[in-house]
């Protein structure tokens, strides 16, 4: 009794990240099926007999028909079957997307959607493969034991595909979906299944102490909060024990990162961090920025900012973590030599800027950009 | 700079020339025109600003016409604390010299002193300024261009406090309107590009994820509905079962109840059928019944109408012999009335037989009255025809008659007179014409002519009148010939046949005259002839009446007679005929009686002769039925028939009794209920099935148009406009902010800084204008608005004279502002020609005032108008100087 396959979940093809620009976007959408693709070679120099894919295959059901046909353009260089499971995203009702023409006319034939709970498709004598696919956003009921209930125990390997929440990770008495864990391995201990491959969590994640149910996360990177994306797990399943692992195969990174700014200095640090950045195009960065800086500081800042606007797929403001004050300096307006009423005007401008509010930001930003013009003019 | 001393030498007209200032206070330099008082500064403007050798048009022209010798400057000045004698000579023999006494000696010549004094004049001089105070002779005094004047414009910094800024602060402030302007308008608008463009970007986007949400939402309730559909898809057929099956026992029960009422319809025939019988023989036993009856009442009734035939005999024949008599009284009271009517007719004729004979005779007279006025006339016309005589002749004879009688009595009494006296008789001729005079007589005559008395045989007489009245004698003779001509004209012999002559004329008009009135009286509108037919007509017919009138009775005697009688046949006539009408109705009345015992005798004898016939004929029905059956045959017959309606009655009742227990109606209704049921549940789930197709195709066809992948699309889009949005409107309130504090910084600076200039012309002001007088100036330091006693005007409308004076009060504020740091000396050449003599004496108080402050030189042909200048050195230039 043995098996080796590809675990895999949460591709969400489709989908769309607002901080992103329309190139950013780009490149986003063609890097997920990049990873698509090398998750199929990957299966190949591994020598695996199928891919599982545990939910999640598309961002929505509704999703554009360039998207449905692409994919399954990447799905046809697999030279394994490959089973996809209907999530949380992409449940099996009346609109799913894999009821679609897109997807009817488009899909290749190794590739086998599991519609139907507790349907058992032979990959070979010996290797089986079940899901437990959502057929609405809202189940009613915990779907694994729901599949395991009506399974007898096999000889073979039978590896079932789940997505969801489970119960050890999300304790929510009022979700009456949440996979209860205990009963998942008690179903692994009868033989009735041998893997319980997961979906939903985006982060790579072993869950309970069997080795057998597994997290496989996205393999590509979605949102600053996961740990760990951008894998596959190739599994392995002997006669004595179960291997699992993970393989990187994701090229984007969310980076969090807070920077204490009190001068030029800070500044630079800040704008040498960003140079120092790899794959920068793929690396979407939320920066928490604290501290005070001058007027010139400020601006100068903003050139450094700017700049990795322009480097990386995108930066953005961590609003519960920027605590950056403006304050003006007379430093800030020492060498300009204004005099008569430019001097009068900028002093009622800095004393605006420090009363707070919105109309002291506008007195700073005028500051700067007085600042700016007579930068500019000498 | 300070002016002490100028002179000039063969300078353009003037010989020479030399006038000392006073270093402070008002120099008043007094000379009539052409003195030479304006070329004073024209020259001290070449002394300072020309070189020497200069060829320029303003040295050449100072050249004397007159000489070939150079015209030579010379000025004491103070300049930037120095004090020096500076000189130049041009165009021949040219020079500079310069010599500075103090701080420090110095004797420079040619360029060098030249630019020695340029230097000190950059140090100490606004030239602009200078230049803009200076009034020029003839030139309209008006406000000076103070803007750009470095002198003046660096003491109203330092009065002001604060620094106007360079140029450096203008660009900023240029810069960040420029910057404000791509955001705002000029009146502090969001711009549509590029604000409102953004936000229209925004407001597109989120109104496009607004439909796409919709959109999801729907498709999200579309699912839901379609899985809700599949559950009752499934629940419809599983209860379409139950309610076939109570269809089925729906049916059984109508079935057996249905059976039931066919039962009873058959029993219903079969009770109807002896009911029949039953009714039927109960009519034959009425009929007969009836058909006896019958015959006792037309029994009865034909002996009726025979009592009623024989009494109506008598009654008619009394009626007949009353019409008769009443028949007979009519036609009596008939010939009666014919009679009456016709002697009532013959006194009407006999009537108008004597009113045509009262007629005959009125036409007779008239007709007599013509003939005879015609035949007057006739003898009038013959006399007239006779007549020669006219008016005229009749008036022209009557007044030659009058002449000549004239003619003669003044003949007369101019001629002898003849007086005669006989004593005895005498028988005498008188020109021939007898006359006898008795004794004692006396004839006399006058002798107009020539007169023969004769006494027979006696005495032959001639008189023969004298030649003294001739003339009176042939007017006489004229008169006369004239009358006798008149009077053949006429046709008479004399005057007096004149007069009977025409008296006749008269008399045969005035018949004619009356003939037309007796015309016009009698014959009116006919003729002669006319009159004589109807004459003719009237005669013959009453000629035709008494030939053929009866001779009874006679004809009366005259009109009233005939009126008389025509009365009384009248009233005969009428008591006749009332008779006979009433006879008529009498007539009437008998005969209406008669028809109406007629029409009952006829009636009464049609109705017995009915009554004979059915009496007839119900005796012989009757005869007939109880031939085919007897009355107690009848009898019998009826009460077997009921017994066996009764019978078949009780027989259905029990057979309706139980048709209601199976109630037939209820099994049908519930029977319909089942099969309504069944049909509905087959339509609901036809429908459901039909909706769940639709939503399916609606659901494939939304699951095409990628509307998730849309709405994240969307999403994107416009967290990306938004934060354009945001970063833009940031960027705006920067330049906002920015303009509007160097907008309010630099309007206050303006305020500060022209307030010592305003507040200087002001305080000059108050002399001339009073203390009310208030001035406004723009940021280019020009008076704008003047304001006296709290009325304020701009300064455009101002007279010439307010103008003047206050260009003039600019200045000397201007000057004395300035002279605070590095003074310029005013000059006035020949002004305030537009200022009255109220206004002068203001004026030299505000002169003398500006005078303890700067250096005033007034140069004027009229020093009366600076009479009020008070500590003034006055200075006049001498007529000699010049050529």
């Amino acid at each position: 009794m043995s098996a080796r396959f590809l675990h895999t979940s949460d591709w969400q093809l489709g989908v769309t990240r607002r901080f992103l620009s329309e190139e950013s976007q780009s490149l986003w959408s063609a890097a997920r099926l990049d990873s698509i693709r090398a998750l199929g070679r990957l299966a190949d120099t591994e020598k695996c007999e199928f891919v599982v894919v545990a939910g999640d295959v598309f961002e929505t059901n509704q999703v554009d028909r360039r998207t449905v046909v692409r994919a399954c353009e990447v799905l046809s260089a697999f030279s394994v079957p490959v089973f996809l499971l209907p999530g949380n995203h992409d449940p099996l009702d009346a609109a799913s997307v894999f009821r679609s023409a897109a997807w009817k006319d488009s899909k290749p034939k190794h590739v086998h959607v599991l519609e139907e709970p507790g349907r058992l498709l032979e990959v070979r004598p010996g290797l089986q493969v079940v899901g437990a696919p959502w057929t609405s956003k809202r189940p009613l009921r915990d779907l694994v034991a729901a599949v395991t209930a009506e399974l007898s125990p096999y000889s073979g390997v039978r590896v079932l595909a789940a997505h969801g929440a489970v119960d050890s990770l999300s304790p929510d008495p009022s979700n009456p979906a949440l996979i209860r864990v205990a009963a998942a391995e008690e179903s692994l201990t009868e033989g009735r299944i041998h893997y319980l491959a997961l979906g939903d969590r985006h982060s790579l994640t072993k869950i309970g102490d069997t080795g057998r149910i597994w997290y496989s996360g996205t393999p590509e990177a979605y949102d600053f909060d996961e740990v760990d994306p951008g894998h596959v797990l190739v599994v392995e399943i002997g006669d004595s024990a179960t291997h699992a692992s993970a393989h990187q195969v994701g090229s984007w990174q969310f980076l969090r990162q807070q920077f204490d700014l009190s001068g030029t200095p800070d500044i630079e640090a800040l704008t040498q961090w960003v140079d120092s950045l790899p794959n920068k195009a793929r690396t979407v960065m939320k920066l928490g920025l604290v501290g005070t800086l001058t007027i010139r500081q400020r601006a100068l800042l903003e050139v450094t900012l700017d700049r990795a606007r322009d480097l990386l797929a995108a930066v953005v403001d961590s609003e519960t973590r920027s605590e950056l004050s403006v304050t003006p300096d007379d430093s800030d307006f020492a060498d300009l030599a204004l005099s008569g009423f430019a001097k009068t005007a900028v002093s009622e401008l800095r004393l605006a800027s420090e009363a707070g509010g919105p109309e002291a930001v506008a007195a700073r930003d005028a500051l700067g950009l007085l600042v700016r013009l007579v930068g500019r003019d000498s | 700079m300070k002016i002490k001393r100028l002179r000039l030498k063969n300078f353009g007209g003037v010989v020479e020339s030399e006038v000392a200032f006073a270093p402070r206070g008002v120099t008043i330099v007094e000379g009539p025109n052409e003195v030479g008082k304006s070329s004073l500064f024209q020259a001290l403007n070449l002394l300072l600003d020309y070189r020497d050798d200069s060829q320029s048009k303003e040295v050449r022209a100072v050249k004397p016409a007159d000489r070939d010798v150079g015209a030579e400057v010379e000025a004491d000045l103070e300049i930037a604390g120095a004090d020096l004698t500076y000189m130049k000579k041009f165009n021949r023999n040219t020079e500079t010299r310069l010599t500075i006494r103090t701080p420090r000696a110095e004797s420079l010549t040619g360029r060098e002193a030249h630019e020695r004094v340029e230097t000190l004049l950059q140090a100490d001089l606004d030239t602009n300024l200078w230049k803009a105070l200076r009034i020029v002779q003839g030139v309209r005094v008006d406000l000076p261009e103070l803007k750009e004047q470095p002198a003046l414009t660096k003491a109203l910094d330092r009065a002001a406090g604060v620094a106007r800024g360079s140029d450096q602060e203008d660009t900023l402030f240029e810069a960040a309107r420029g910057e404000y302007l791509r955001y705002w308008t000029d009146k502090g608008k969001e711009k549509e590009d590029p604000i409102g463009r953004c936000r229209g970007t925004v407001l597109a986007a989120d109104n496009r994820l607004q439909e796409l949400a919709s959109e999801l939402r729907a498709l999200d309730s579309d699912v839901d509905r379609h899985s809700q559909l599949q559950a009752s898809v499934v629940a419809a057929r599983a209860s379409a079962g139950p309610l076939e099956d109570g269809l089925a026992k729906c049916d059984a029960l109508v079935e057996a109840a249905t059976s039931l009422r066919d039962e009873v319809e058959r029993l219903r025939a079969t009770h109807e059928g002896s009911n029949n019988v039953a009714a039927g023989a109960a009519l034959a036993l009425e009929s007969r019944q009836t058909l006896a009856g019958s015959l006792a009442l037309h029994a009865s009734n034909v002996e009726e109408l025979t009592r009623r035939q024989e009494t109506l005999g008598p009654e008619l024949a009394k009626a007949i012999a009353r019409l008769d008599k009443a028949r007979a009284s009519r036609d009596t009271l008939r010939i009666q009335a014919a009679d009456a009517g016709a002697l009532e007719t013959l006194r009407r004729k006999d009537l108008d037989y004597w009113g045509n004979t009262l007629q005959l005779e009125q036409m007779e007279e008239r007709l007599g009255r013509v003939l005879k006025a015609e035949l007057e006339a006739s003898a009038a016309v013959e006399q007239l025809a006779t007549l020669v005589i006219t008016k005229s002749l009749r008036d022209k004879i009557r007044s030659l008659d009058a002449d000549t009688n004239i003619a003669r009595v003044m003949l007369e009494a101019s001629s002898p007179k003849l007086q005669v006296q006989a004593l005895t008789a005498l028988d005498l001729t008188v020109n021939e014409a007898p006359r006898s005079l008795p004794a004692g007589d006396s004839l006399s005559s006058g002798v107009p002519e020539p007169l023969t008395l004769i006494v027979k045989d006696v005495v032959e007489i001639r008189f023969s009148p004298g030649t003294s009245d001739s003339a009176l004698r042939e007017r006489l003779s004229a008169a006369e010939r004239e009358l006798c001509a008149a009077c053949e004209a006429a046709g008479v012999q004399n005057f007096e046949e004149a007069e009977l002559a025409w008296a006749s004329r008269e008399t045969a008009e005035r018949v004619l005259t009356a003939r037309d009135n007796i015309y016009k009286d009698n014959l009116r509108d006919l003729t002669r002839s006319d009159l004589e037919q109807r004459i003719k007509r009237t005669r013959a017919r009453l000629d035709s009446y008494t030939s053929t009138r009866p001779s009874t009775p006679d004809l009366p005697g005259g009109l009233d007679e005939a009126r008389r009688l025509v009365t009384g046949a009248e009233s005969s006539a009428a008591v006749a005929a009332d008779d006979l009408s009433k006879a008529e109705d009498a007539l009437e009345n008998s005969r209406n009686s008669n028809d109406q015992l007629r029409e009952q005798g006829a009636g009464v004898t049609a109705l017995l002769d009915q009554a004979t016939a059915d009496l007839g004929r119900v005796t012989a029905e009757l005869a007939k039925a109880r031939s085919l059956a007897t009355d107690s045959q009848l009898e019998e017959q009826a009460t077997r028939t009921a017994e066996k309606a009764h019978s078949t009655a009780a027989e259905l009742r029990k057979a309706e009794d139980r048709l209601a227990v199976a109630d037939l109606d209820g099994a049908v209704a519930r029977r319909q209920a089942a099969r309504e049921a069944r049909q509905d549940g087959r339509d609901r789930l036809d429908k459901l099935e039909r909706e769940l197709e639709a939503l399916g195709v609606r659901l494939e066809t939304l699951g095409e148009r990628g509307l998730g992948e849309a709405h994240a699309e969307c999403e994107r889009n416009l967290f990306e406009a938004r934060s354009a949005l945001e970063r833009l409107l940031a960027r705006a309130a920067a330049a906002l902010t920015l303009y509007r504090a160097l907008e309010r910084a630099r309007d206050a600076a303006r305020i500060a800084y022209v307030a010592p200039l305003r507040e200087s012309i002001e305080r000059l002001g108050r002399h001339v204008f009073g203390p009310s007088f208030r001035v406004g100036l723009n940021d280019e330091l020009r008076v704008v608005t003047r304001t006296l006693d709290g009325i304020t005007l701009p300064f455009e409308v101002l007279s010439s004279g307010a103008k003047e004076q206050i260009g003039l009060l600019v200045r000397l504020a201007a000057a004395a502002v300035a002279t605070g740091g590095t003074g310029v000396p005013l000059v006035l050449d020949d002004a305030l020609g537009s200022t009255g003599p109220e206004r002068l004496e203001g004026i030299g108080a505000v002169l003398s005032l500006a005078g303890r402050e700067c250096q005033a030189i007034v140069l004027t042909s009229a020093p009366e108008r600076y009479a009020h200048v008070g500590g003034a050195t006055h200075v006049r230039l001498a007529t000699p100087a010049q050529t």
